[in-house]
Formats: C-alpha cells, sequence, structure tokens
C-alpha cells in the first residue's frame, strides 16, 4: 500500500472514525485498549497491536475489500455496535459516579487513562533521565530529527493533557472548585525548538487544551444532579473523547513502528479530530455559559432568587437540547459540525424523549432532576378544587417551564402540555387507559424507540426542527388524551347531564319544587340566618325533591344538592367583590373604604330621595371607571375577591339579614367534573340563583299582597271615599309586580336560557376539554353580566328597587289596618270612640305610602336611565330589559311631561 | 302535592266543558280513559298532581267536582270511556232530578238546600291537597244551574275558604241574537254580580265567539257545542299548561292572576288562541307557518278572541299574558315584543306599566299538532265592557216589562222582592264604570 494511496484516502478515514463511525469504532477501540494494557507485559501483543495499526490504515482501502477483516469487523458492529456502547458508558457512568466523589479534578486524573501504564513507565524513565543527566536537555540542541521524534513523543502525551518534556502548562491553574467556571489551559513548547517543528506543535497544541476541557466537562456534568440528559450527553462525548484516546494510541503505535512517521503527517491525521473536538469544545462552552447565573443586577432580585438552587436549569435537560439544536442549526452549513452535533442532540435527548413519552402517553412525569418541560406541582391537589374558591388545579398543577423548552419542541408545547395533562386527568379518577389505547400507545413508543435505534433516527430528531416523525407521535397522543378525556367528562361523567342539573336546581328552569319549598320552608326563612336550622330545611329539600310528581325526581343527580347559609346579602356580596376588584386594580384601601362607607350608607334604612340623588352624582364618573374596571375583569374571569372578602371582612354594616336572603344552594360534584364546575364556577351558579331567589321572593311577597288586596273584605269593600287611595295602593302594587316578573322573565328567558342553549349547542360541537372550561366560563360571565350582577351602579339601583318592594309587602298589614281605621273615622259616631292614635297611625300610613311611591318611581326611572346607557358599554341585552320594564313607555311619556312641565316656566321667563 | 287546583263542574254546559278539559288533560299527561298510566308515558317534565291525585291503585283521580241538578250530562259522563276516571263520589245529582229550569233561582234554590253535602265533597277534597291554591268553576251563566248553583257556590267558597284564588270559566250567552232561553239576560245579571263580587278571575267566553271562530276559524258551518266545547277545552288547558308544565315562571296560578289583574275588580279576562286543531276539529285548511312573532300576532287579532266585544277608540289592555307552547327560540320573544310596539298592535292603559308577558312551555309530548308553536293569550281589556252593558241593555228591556219574574220570586232571595235584581244592575254597572274608568291616566285616583 503506497503512502500515495494513503494520504488521498485517510482523512475520510478519520472522519468516519470520530462520527460517523461511532458505529465501527467501538470494537476498534474495544481491541485497542485491550492492546494497549496488554502491551507493556506481553510481546505477543505485538501482532495484535500491529493488527489493530495495519486496520486503520485498511480500513481506508477496506471498503473496496468487502472480504476483509475490518469492513467485516465494522458489519458486526453495526449490528452490535449499540450494545457495546450501551455496555460501555454504563460501565462510565458508574466510573464517572463514583469518581465524581472527588471533590477535585487533579492533575492524577490521567492515571487513570487507557494509557497510564506506558505513562507511568515513561514518566518512570524520564525521571531517571532526569536522574541521569541532571536537568533537562534544550529541545534545540538536538538533531533535528531527534528534536522531531521527542517532540512528537511529548505531543502524544500533551494532547492527553499531560505536560511533557519540552511541552509545558502555562496557563492558569483550573481552580479547585469545580462549580466554578473552566478555564482553558494554555501549553507552551520549548523556545528552543526548530522554528518549523514549533509552528506545527503549536497548532497541534490547541488540541490538549480542548481535550482537557471535555474531560473536565464530562467530569462535572456527568454528576448525578445534572440530570439525565446532561449524563446522556457527557456519555457520547466521552465515547468521542475515547475514539480520541485510540487515535493517539494508533498514532503512537505508527510513531512507534513506522520510521518515517513525521510530525506532519501527525498533523494530517488529527487535522479532522481538531475540528471535531474544537466544535464540540464550543458546544460545551456554550453549555457551560448557560448555566451561569447572572449576578443579580440589584439586592432586591436578589431577595427574590432564592439562593440555593442546585443546578440552573439553563444547563440541564431541555435547555442542553436546546442548545445543541441551536447549534446545529446555526452549523447547517457545516456538514461535519452538524452530524457531530446531530449524533450529540440524538444520544443526548434519548432521556429526554424517554420522558416525553411517559407524558403523553401516560401522563406521569418522572423528572427527578427538573430537566422536563412540564412542571408539576404537587402542592396543587384535586380536592381542592371542590372546596377553595381560588383553587386553579387546571391551570396550576402543570405548568410549561417557559424558556426551558428545548426550542424544536415549542411548536408542540401546548399540545405536549394538554396530552399529559389529560391523561393525567383520567388516571387521577382511578381510571385504568383501556387495552387498546395503552396498546396503541405502546406500539407508538415501540416504533417510535425503534426509529431511534436506526440511523434514520438522526435524522428524526433532525426533522424535529421542521416537523416529522416526532410531530405525530405528540399529535397523536394529544388527540388521543384529548378524545379520551372528553369522553370520559361528556359521556362517562355526563358533563352534560350534569350541566343540566345545575341548570334546574340553579336557574329553576322548572321551578316548581322550589315553589313548593318556599312554600314549607317559609315560616324558617322568616327568622334571622344564624337561627335557621340548617338540617331542617335540607330535610325539607329532600322532601320536594324526593316527590314523586315533582319533575326532579328522576334527576340521578338530585341527591348533590345542598342548603346552604350565606352571611352575606346578594348584593352586599356583589358589591364587595366589585370593590375588591376595583381595589385590586390599584385603587388603594381608600377606594374600599370608600365602598364599604357607600355599602353602608346604601344600606340605611330610608334616605331621602335628595340625599340619594346626591351620592349619586357625587359618585358618578368615579362610579362608572370603577364599574368599567370591576366588568373587565369580572370577564377575564377573575374573581379572586369572594374568598378573600368573605374571610377578611367581619359582617359588619348588617346586623343579621333574614334566612331568605342568605338562602343559597350548594352542590357536590366529584373529580374530574369538578374541573369544569369547580369552585368558582359553583360560586358564580349560587350568584345567578341567588339572584333568581331574590326576584322569586320579591313575585311571592307581592302576589300575596296581592291576595290580601283581592280577598280580604277590608279592601274589596272599601267606602267610596278611600278608593282613591286604594287605588294608588293597588296601582303601586301593581308596578312593583310589573317590575319583579319582568325583571325575572328577563333573567330567565332572554339571558338564562339563550345562553344555556347556546352553551349546549357549544358543547355539543366541542373537541377539547380546555374548549368545554373555557365556554362553561364565559357563559356564566355572560349570565352575571347580562343579569347586571357586575355593575355596581346598576345594583345598587336595583336592590334599592327590590328592598322598597319588599318593605312595602311587610306593610301591607299596616296598610289594612290604617285602611280600616280611615273607615271608622269615616263614620263619625265610631269615629268618636275610636282610640286616640288612629289619626296617627293613618298619617303614618299616608306618610310611608308617598315615600314607598317616591321612591320606586324615582329608582325605576333611574334604573332605566343607566341600563339604556350602560347598553352601550355593557351588554346590548340591557335594552331588551329596558322594553320589558317600560313596555308601554309609562315611564317614558311621565319624564317626557314632568319634563315640559319644568320647561314651561323656563320659556315663559325667556 | 303543591298548589293544588279543585275544579267544580256545575249544569249542563260546565259539566260538557269539564269533560273536554279532562280528556284534554289526560290526553296531553298520557292517562288513559281509566286513570291508569299510559306506557308511553314515561317521559316526565309534568306535574300531573296540580289536577290529579293518585288512587290506592296508582291510577290518576281528577281533582273535580261533578254538579248537576239533572241526570242527562253526567249520566253521559258515567257511562262515557271515562267513566272511571272520576271519584264517584265527587258526583252530585240533585235527588229530584228535575234541574233548574234555566231558572237562576231555582238553582240558587237548590244550592242552598243541597249546601251541606256539597260542601262536604268540597272540604273532602281540600282536605285532600297539601296547599290547596284554588278552585276553578266551569259553568254558563245563562241557565239555571250554572249561573244559579255556581253563583251560591261562589259566595259560599269566599267564606269557607277565604284565602283560596277562586277561577272561573264562565260561558256567557250569545247575547247578539235572541235566544230560546228568555230569561237569559235575568240569570246572566245575577250570576255578574257574583262574579264581580265573589270570583277572583273570570275567564270569559262567549258562545256568540265561539260559534263565530268554528265557523270561521274552523269552516264549520253549524257548529255543535261539543265542537265549541272542544275550543273551551283547548283554551283551558293551554291557560293551565304553566301550571302542568312547570317552566322558569308562572309556575303558580296566583302569579298568573296578579299580574294580570292589577286592580283586584277588574278581573274579568279574555282569551284568544291560535292556531286551532284537534281531533274533531281538525278541518282547518293548511298548516300556517308559526313563528313566535306570528302566533303573538295573531293572538291580538279580534278574529281570534273568543269573547265579541265591539272595542271604543279608548279600549286598551290593561295587561295581556301570552303563553306560548312548543318549540319557540326564546330569543324571538324580544324581537316580536318590538314589532308588536312599534307598529302599535296593542294599546296599553296610560296609568301605569303594562306589558306582553311571555311564558314559553312545553308542549306535551303525547299530543301530535301539525304546528310546531301555538299560543294562548289570557288578557285584561277593557273593552269586555261593552259584553257587560249588553247584557244590561238586554236585562233593562226585559225588566222594564217586569216580563218573566215570575218564577224567581219561588227563591228563597226573591220571596221579599225583587231588589236583589236592581242591586245585581247597579253592581255590573259600577263594573262598567270600573272599566271605563281605567282607560284614562287618572285611574289611580278613581273614585275621589
Amino acid at each position: 500500500m503506497s503512502s500515495r494511496s494513503q494520504r488521498l484516502q485517510r482523512p475520510s478515514v478519520l472522519q468516519d472514525n470520530t462520527f460517523v463511525g461511532t458505529t465501527t469504532m467501538p470494537t476498534g477501540q474495544h481491541s485497542a485498549t485491550g492492546t494497549l494494557r496488554k502491551h507493556s507485559h506481553s510481546k505477543a501483543a505485538t501482532t495484535s497491536e500491529s493488527q489493530s495499526s495495519t486496520k486503520l490504515l485498511e480500513a481506508s482501502s477496506g471498503r473496496a475489500r468487502s472480504d476483509s477483516m475490518p469492513a467485516r469487523n465494522r458489519e458486526a458492529s453495526g449490528m452490535f455496535a449499540d450494545d457495546l456502547l450501551r455496555k460501555i458508558s454504563s460501565k462510565i457512568t458508574k466510573n464517572s459516579t463514583v469518581r465524581s466523589h472527588d471533590a477535585q479534578y487533579d492533575g492524577n486524573t490521567h492515571l487513570r487513562a487507557p494509557l497510564n501504564s506506558r505513562v507511568a513507565s515513561k514518566s518512570n524513565l524520564d525521571a531517571e533521565r532526569f536522574a541521569k543527566r541532571g536537568e533537562p536537555v534544550k529541545v534545540g540542541s538536538l538533531s533535528l530529527k531527534l528534536q522531531e521524534s521527542a517532540i512528537i513523543e511529548d505531543l502524544l502525551f500533551t494532547m492527553m493533557g499531560i505536560e511533557g518534556k519540552y511541552i509545558i502548562e502555562v496557563g492558569p491553574k483550573v481552580s479547585q472548585d469545580k462549580d466554578a467556571e473552566y478555564i482553558h489551559k494554555e501549553f507552551k513548547t520549548d523556545g528552543s525548538l526548530d522554528p518549523s517543528l514549533r509552528d506545527l506543535v503549536s497548532r497541534i497544541l490547541p488540541l490538549a487544551s480542548i481535550y482537557l476541557s471535555l474531560e473536565a466537562f464530562v467530569e462535572l456534568h456527568s454528576r448525578f444532579e445534572y440530570g439525565f440528559v446532561s449524563h446522556a450527553l457527557c456519555a457520547a462525548i466521552r465515547n468521542l473523547l475515547k475514539e480520541y484516546l485510540i487515535l493517539i494510541a494508533q498514532l503512537e503505535n505508527q510513531f512507534r513502528l513506522s520510521p518515517d512517521f513525521t510530525l506532519q503527517k501527525l498533523w494530517y491525521y488529527i487535522q479532522p479530530t481538531l475540528q471535531t473536538l474544537s466544535s464540540l469544545d464550543v458546544l460545551v462552552g456554550v453549555i457551560r455559559v448557560a448555566g451561569k447565573r447572572e449576578p443579580p443586577k440589584d439586592e432586591f432580585e436578589a431577595l427574590l432568587q432564592p439562593m440555593d438552587e442546585g443546578i440552573p436549569l439553563e444547563s440541564k435537560g431541555g435547555s442542553i437540547l436546546a442548545i445543541i439544536a441551536a447549534g446545529m442549526f446555526n452549523m447547517s452549513g457545516d456538514p461535519v459540525t452538524k452530524k457531530l452535533y446531530g449524533f450529540l442532540l440524538n444520544k443526548a435527548s434519548v432521556p429526554y424523549i424517554a420522558m416525553l413519552e411517559s407524558w403523553i402517553h401516560k401522563g406521569e412525569i418522572r423528572d427527578p432532576y427538573e430537566e422536563f418541560m412540564i412542571v408539576e406541582s404537587r402542592k396543587v391537589s384535586k380536592e381542592g378544587i371542590k372546596e377553595d374558591f381560588n383553587d386553579a388545579y387546571w391551570e396550576q398543577r402543570y405548568t410549561i417551564r417557559e424558556n426551558y423548552v428545548p426550542s424544536f419542541l415549542v411548536p408542540l408545547q401546548q399540545k405536549i402540555l394538554l396530552a399529559g395533562k389529560y391523561l393525567n386527568v383520567i388516571r387521577e379518577c382511578g381510571i385504568h387507559l383501556s387495552g387498546s389505547g395503552a396498546n396503541q400507545n405502546q406500539n407508538n413508543s415501540t416504533t417510535s424507540n425503534q426509529e431511534f435505534g436506526t440511523y434514520t433516527e438522526r435524522n428524526d430528531v433532525l426533522a424535529a426542527l421542521s416537523g416529522g416523525r416526532l410531530v405525530d407521535t405528540i399529535d397523536a397522543a394529544y388527540h388521543y388524551a384529548n378524545r379520551k378525556l372528553l369522553d370520559l367528562l361528556l359521556k362517562d361523567k355526563q358533563l352534560l347531564g350534569r350541566l343540566r342539573s345545575m341548570k334546574r336546581y340553579f336557574f329553576l328552569d322548572q321551578s316548581d319544587f322550589f315553589t313548593h319549598f318556599l312554600d314549607l320552608a317559609s315560616a324558617e326563612l322568616k327568622r334571622p340566618w344564624r337561627e335557621v336550622s340548617l338540617t331542617k330545611l335540607q330535610s325539607l329539600l329532600d322532601l320536594v325533591l324526593r316527590n314523586p310528581s315533582s319533575v326532579t325526581v328522576n334527576d340521578v343527580f338530585k341527591e348533590d344538592l345542598k342548603v346552604d347559609m350565606s352571611h352575606l346579602g346578594l348584593v352586599d356580596q356583589l358589591l364587595r367583590i366589585i370593590s375588591i376588584k376595583g381595589e385590586a386594580q390599584g385603587q388603594g384601601q381608600s377606594m374600599s373604604d370608600r365602598a364599604s362607607a357607600k355599602l353602608r350608607d346604601f344600606k340605611g334604612r330610608s334616605h331621602s330621595r335628595a340625599n340619594s340623588a346626591e351620592t349619586q352624582l357625587q359618585q358618578g364618573p368615579y362610579d362608572a371607571w370603577q364599574d368599567e374596571m370591576a366588568a373587565s375583569m369580572m370577564t377575564g374571569s377573575t374573581m379572586e375577591g369572594i374568598m378573600a372578602t368573605s374571610t377578611e371582612l367581619p359582617i359588619q354594616s348588617k346586623g343579621s339579614i333574614s334566612g331568605i336572603d342568605a338562602l343559597t344552594l350548594d352542590y357536590s360534584v366529584k373529580f374530574p367534573v369538578s374541573l369544569v364546575i369547580s369552585r368558582k364556577a359553583l360560586t358564580k351558579y349560587q350568584l345567578l340563583f341567588r339572584h333568581l331567589l331574590y326576584l322569586k321572593h320579591g313575585e311571592q311577597v307581592l302576589c300575596s299582597a296581592w291576595t290580601e288586596h283581592a280577598k280580604s273584605p277590608v279592601w274589596k269593600d272599601a267606602s267610596r271615599e278611600l278608593k282613591a287611595w286604594r287605588g294608588r295602593v293597588y296601582g303601586l302594587r301593581a308596578k312593583m309586580l310589573t317590575f319583579v316578573q319582568q325583571f325575572a322573565y328577563y333573567v330567565c328567558s332572554e339571558v338564562l336560557e339563550p345562553n344555556w342553549r347556546d352553551l349546549a349547542s357549544k358543547l355539543a360541537k366541542v373537541s377539547t376539554v380546555d374548549q368545554v372550561l373555557q365556554i362553561h366560563s364565559d357563559f356564566l360571565d355572560t349570565c352575571l353580566n347580562q343579569c347586571m350582577l357586575t355593575n355596581s351602579k346598576l345594583l345598587r339601583i336595583y336592590s334599592k328597587l327590590m328592598s322598597t318592594c319588599i318593605k312595602f309587602t311587610n306593610y301591607t298589614d299596616r296598610f289594612t289596618r290604617a285602611l280600616m281605621s280611615m273607615e271608622i273615622q269615616l263614620d263619625p259616631e265610631r269615629a268618636a270612640t275610636a282610640p286616640s292614635n288612629q289619626g296617627q297611625q293613618i298619617e303614618q300610613a299616608m306618610k310611608r305610602l308617598n315615600e314607598f311611591e317616591d321612591s320606586f318611581v324615582y329608582h325605576l326611572k333611574l334604573l332605566i336611565d343607566a341600563l339604556n346607557f350602560y347598553s352601550a358599554s355593557e351588554t346590548v341585552q340591557f335594552l331588551c330589559l329596558v322594553v320589558r320594564l317600560d313596555y308601554n313607555q309609562f315611564y317614558t311619556n311621565q319624564n317626557s311631561k314632568s319634563l315640559a312641565l319644568v320647561g314651561a316656566p323656563g320659556t315663559q321667563l325667556l | 302535592m303543591p298548589r293544588e287546583i279543585i275544579t267544580i263542574q256545575a249544569g249542563q254546559c260546565g259539566n260538557q266543558i269539564g269533560q273536554e278539559f279532562w280528556a284534554q288533560l289526560c290526553a296531553e299527561h298520557g292517562i288513559s280513559r281509566d286513570g291508569t298510566l299510559e306506557d308511553f308515558a314515561s317521559e316526565t317534565g309534568d306535574r300531573k298532581d296540580v289536577f290529579f291525585y293518585q288512587a290506592d291503585d296508582e291510577h290518576y283521580i281528577p281533582r273535580a267536582i261533578l254538579l248537576d241538578l239533572e241526570p242527562r250530562v253526567i249520566t253521559t259522563i258515567t257511562t262515557s270511556a271515562y267513566a272511571n276516571l272520576y271519584n264517584p263520589e265527587n258526583i252530585f245529582l240533585s235527588k229530584d232530578g228535575g234541574g233548574a229550569g234555566n231558572n237562576w233561582s231555582l238553582g240558587y234554590g237548590a244550592g242552598e238546600r243541597e249546601s251541606e253535602e256539597i260542601l262536604e265533597k268540597l272540604d273532602r277534597e281540600a282536605d285532600g291537597s297539601d296547599s290547596l291554591e284554588g278552585f276553578m268553576l266551569l259553568h254558563s251563566i245563562a241557565g239555571g244551574t250554572g249561573s244559579g248553583l255556581g253563583s251560591y257556590l261562589l259566595e259560599r267558597l269566599n267564606d269557607r275558604y277565604p284565602k283560596k284564588l277562586i277561577q272561573t270559566y264562565s260561558v256567557f250567552p250569545n247575547n247578539e241574537e235572541m235566544s230560546d232561553v228568555v230569561v237569559q239576560p235575568y240569570n246572566s245579571m245575577l250570576s255578574l254580580k257574583r262574579l264581580t263580587q265573589n270570583a277572583d278571575c273570570v275567564v270569559v267566553l262567549d258562545n256568540a265567539a265561539l260559534t263565530r271562530i268554528a265557523c270561521d276559524r274552523l269552516h264549520i258551518a253549524n257548529p255543535t257545542f261539543a265542537q265549541t266545547n272542544q275550543l273551551v277545552s283547548t283554551v283551558m288547558s293551554a291557560s293551565t299548561t304553566t301550571l302542568r308544565y312547570p317552566g322558569y315562571m308562572n309556575n303558580d296560578l296566583v302569579g298568573m292572576i296578579a299580574s294580570l289583574i292589577p286592580t283586584p275588580k277588574c278581573h274579568f279576562l279574555q282569551t284568544s288562541y291560535t292556531p286551532f286543531t284537534s281531533d274533531g276539529i281538525d278541518q282547518t285548511k293548511s298548516v300556517r307557518k308559526t313563528t313566535v312573532l306570528d302566533v303573538m300576532r295573531r293572538l291580538l287579532q279580534p278574529k281570534n278572541r273568543m269573547v265579541s266585544t265591539t272595542p271604543s277608540k279608548k279600549s286598551c289592555y290593561v295587561s295581556i299574558l301570552n303563553i306560548i307552547q312548543g318549540e319557540a327560540d326564546p330569543t324571538d320573544v324580544h324581537k316580536s315584543l318590538l314589532r308588536i310596539r312599534e307598529r302599535r298592535l296593542a294599546s296599553f292603559i296610560p296609568w301605569g306599566p303594562a306589558s306582553i308577558q311571555v311564558a314559553l312551555t312545553k308542549k306535551s309530548p303525547y299530543v301530535q299538532t301539525p304546528h310546531r308553536v301555538s299560543g294562548l293569550m289570557l288578557a285584561n281589556h277593557t273593552s269586555i265592557a261593552s259584553l257587560f252593558q249588553r247584557t244590561c241593555d238586554q236585562f233593562d228591556k226585559l225588566r222594564k216589562r217586569n216580563a218573566f219574574l215570575e218564577p224567581y220570586r219561588q227563591g228563597s232571595l226573591f220571596r221579599d222582592g225583587l231588589e236583589e235584581f236592581d242591586d245585581s244592575r247597579e253592581v255590573v254597572q259600577d263594573l262598567i264604570n270600573e272599566y271605563e274608568a281605567c282607560e284614562n291616566p287618572d285611574y289611580v285616583n278613581y273614585g275621589q
């Protein structure tokens, strides 16, 4: 074999050996290591040594000669390469973990290097030589031939990071602290060396520094706390380094055996390796730098950052993959480097992909070193969902580690997150993924694993940058998980049935049971809420629900309904929510003080119209702003306020509310339906329910007032003289009833029912679980908004109207008595004998009636105006309410009339 | 169980209407003719217990009391397919069986005489219900039994159950043409007084209008009583749908009535129904398009009204309740309300807020109709006064001549004179005046 042909073909061999050749090399490496070990002991080794060295040479021509040994070797090794690699790397891993306990990287590391027997003997030899000669001979004093061989000998050591006779370490010492940043060592040759040789040597020398740097990196980063990915990467690098050492061994062999081995040849052989290792070093450098935490900018940030955090996330797991991928992308013009990075990415991603698959196929995270892109917070438990209003199981249990997702997975991160999250929910429900699904998953993962084993697999990771097999797997897993959970929710757990039953109980869409319940429980509910017996109410409710003739009797979920008492009235609670939200927006404490002051003011039993008008005017613009805030926040579906309010603020303004005002329902749902009907959603349902209850109650008491007016003889047979007064009472009662009923109609048939239909039709078409959550929460928010429960100003007017109505009905008896007194007064004979306070009684009733009339009509007009105003900013739906409240334009006409009256004198003045 | 309603059907007309009404309810609830539940009626969502209760063998019994002074109609019922439906204890037949002979006075007298037995039946039914909401009286005001016995019952019910609602479905005679019963105006007037004073809500059905609707709408040349009665039963069943098929609202009678009747005296309601179809009278020519707007618009048309009134220019609605049955889209309601207001299809009282309430209810799943949506309007309209005015005019004609008064003198009320007639006339005149006042903006201060 001529040296000429060697020259031509060698480079490709070397390249092959270094990266592509990972499959071929192990066998060579194996035998080489073996021979090197034996070398010092037995002469017989020379044959095998020569074999291995010729192999290097033969390998070049080996491709042509298919029958040659190395070629067969390669084939064989191709089959077992993986196995071997794994064995070796596992050995190395063990070693390295053992070694990692050595706290420092010391100069003796090389003693464990494969060539250490040689080194030891060599240095002994040197020592002898030094001992003989006293001091090292200046290399320059030797002949050029000797200079060359001496420097080659030295180089071979130096390339393994060991100082030679003429090449010495000059660079900064490696710090004893491993965590400190690694500084490249520098080597320097003896100044007396022949310049031509020195030039060549200086070109080779960086290799030594790189080797040391890589060695140090592997040493440090294969420690367990750096995680699986780092470990896998280190194993891959270690393999490469091993090949490098083999190369050195082979070179040394050449140097010993071949007389015409020159420094030039050495340089020639080493060049591709140099390139490989230096790009490897660049990568390692990037990883090192990434791991370095930037020092906190100021004290505040320093406080925010916990001091002891272990290995920064930037230098492990997904970040490493991201770095490699980025390098691969950047180096796409350089096929060699690209190939190298691809190889590394392939190796390093194995544990990561395994994690990914366990996540997307099983919903499990096995991530002891915080490498994975999804993080699980264990403290967020599913039980909290039912209890805690602010529980954010769905949002917070699993989150993506933003910034630490490998860049090639970023487009898929949502799918990955959701796939696992969905499966996790199913698992949490104690449901094992059914056989077919699991099998399908198994198949999926095995096929992809197989692919990872083959050559094309590298392209796979490569292709992951632009979509490919991995994408399909994730897609499939995502769709599977999504369908599975959706089926679980919609079919197994009957979500729609649940929602329908919620609608029945909280929206009273078939309210017969509730009318009956109110009938039965009316006595109990009149008492202050603290004295109401919940047990009694619950038994009454159960009685009503189980009534065989009731429409609720067939509802399978009726057991889940519970009676509850809230210690705040509906309006109070809503106003607090709204005011808290205002506060959250940075309005500060003063605002909440104001709000609570307003609240108290507003709750004051009867304040004159002028007073209230004044406050309205005064607070007008401020309120509007606050309202907008609250509304926007409400639609943003953050209602942190509720829990906070009910715990923080003690009941202050109102001593005690009656049972009917405090009555609310509770509904218990189990995981995973509680994902949809969470405490937050349930609270919204409760608010809507209490709103309806308030209206129903108002309607009921007004109806009983009507019964009194229609049936009692006092009213029926009133004297002609009293008809006018009676007429006014009737008129006011009719106005109130119209208001309450129209409002209830509006809430039921223009807000709840259409929105519910909308919800049902959307749920029928829904394709992901997150959509379900979103749709449901949107539904509730829309309902709240359209029922005008999110606008404090409207709410206050409304509450004023309702309380006027209820107070009016409470006065029915007094009006009846007053009417009787009036009858007596009309009769002079009986008037004489009547008790003296009768006149006063009548007067009082007159006054009250005036107050009620004024307050009601005033506020109703205010409400209509406000609704007209807010229909522009909040929801057009308010206009429907306006139409209903003033269908025959009674109030509008009244307004225009009074305006005309006011206007008339003005024009006269002009 | 809750909010039960006891139906009292008095006289020939009342029992005939009642028979149709119960047949209709049974069909809608899937109850067979002997009271057992049909196999197909497993679907729930309805409340049968407002009008029925269950016997020991689970079969449904109507909360109905059948009263008559002559056996003809009752015998028809007890020999019909529905014979086993009713509780035999609840059927009252006068022992002499002679009937009231179209004499109010006789009917009233029979009531006084037999009051113990009748009230015993009422008490028993009332005790059998958990929270009785009220009574529903079906009768005509022209004859003898329905008007006379009915009037007596109205008075007694008010005394005995002062807090319970009394609703009547009262069939007014066809007063556009002279009928064979000449004393009809007397009977009507005397009944009207009781309806004004002792009933809480009177649904006025007018034979003239019923005949007209049967002719015009259903194209029957000479409608029989059976056919017009079917119209009545349709209206009755429709007006009780919200009680029987509970929805968001109007699940109790008082809530419906209270909103319809703002001032207790003006409690005479008229009804419209569209489109008419039922077994006997499904000869309607074509199936029309029924959207909510169509239905609501048609309900406001006079030709669909089941009372013949002659509205003046000032006549207006005090209140309207539309009960829409079937697959209606709630969002259509608002559009329809707006459209009706734009087109000024209905004028309302000027003295207070008033509007069209629209209750959407389910349709019975067991009764097939060709229409998607059907509607009933219960309205309190001031033009009803014109009906009373006509009755008054006819009454005055007879009274001036003191014609046919002799038979009445036999009754206990008239033994000492005929003041009762003049008293009734005065009460009805008051009512007419009240309705007229109702059309004015200052009605609230009426009476000063």
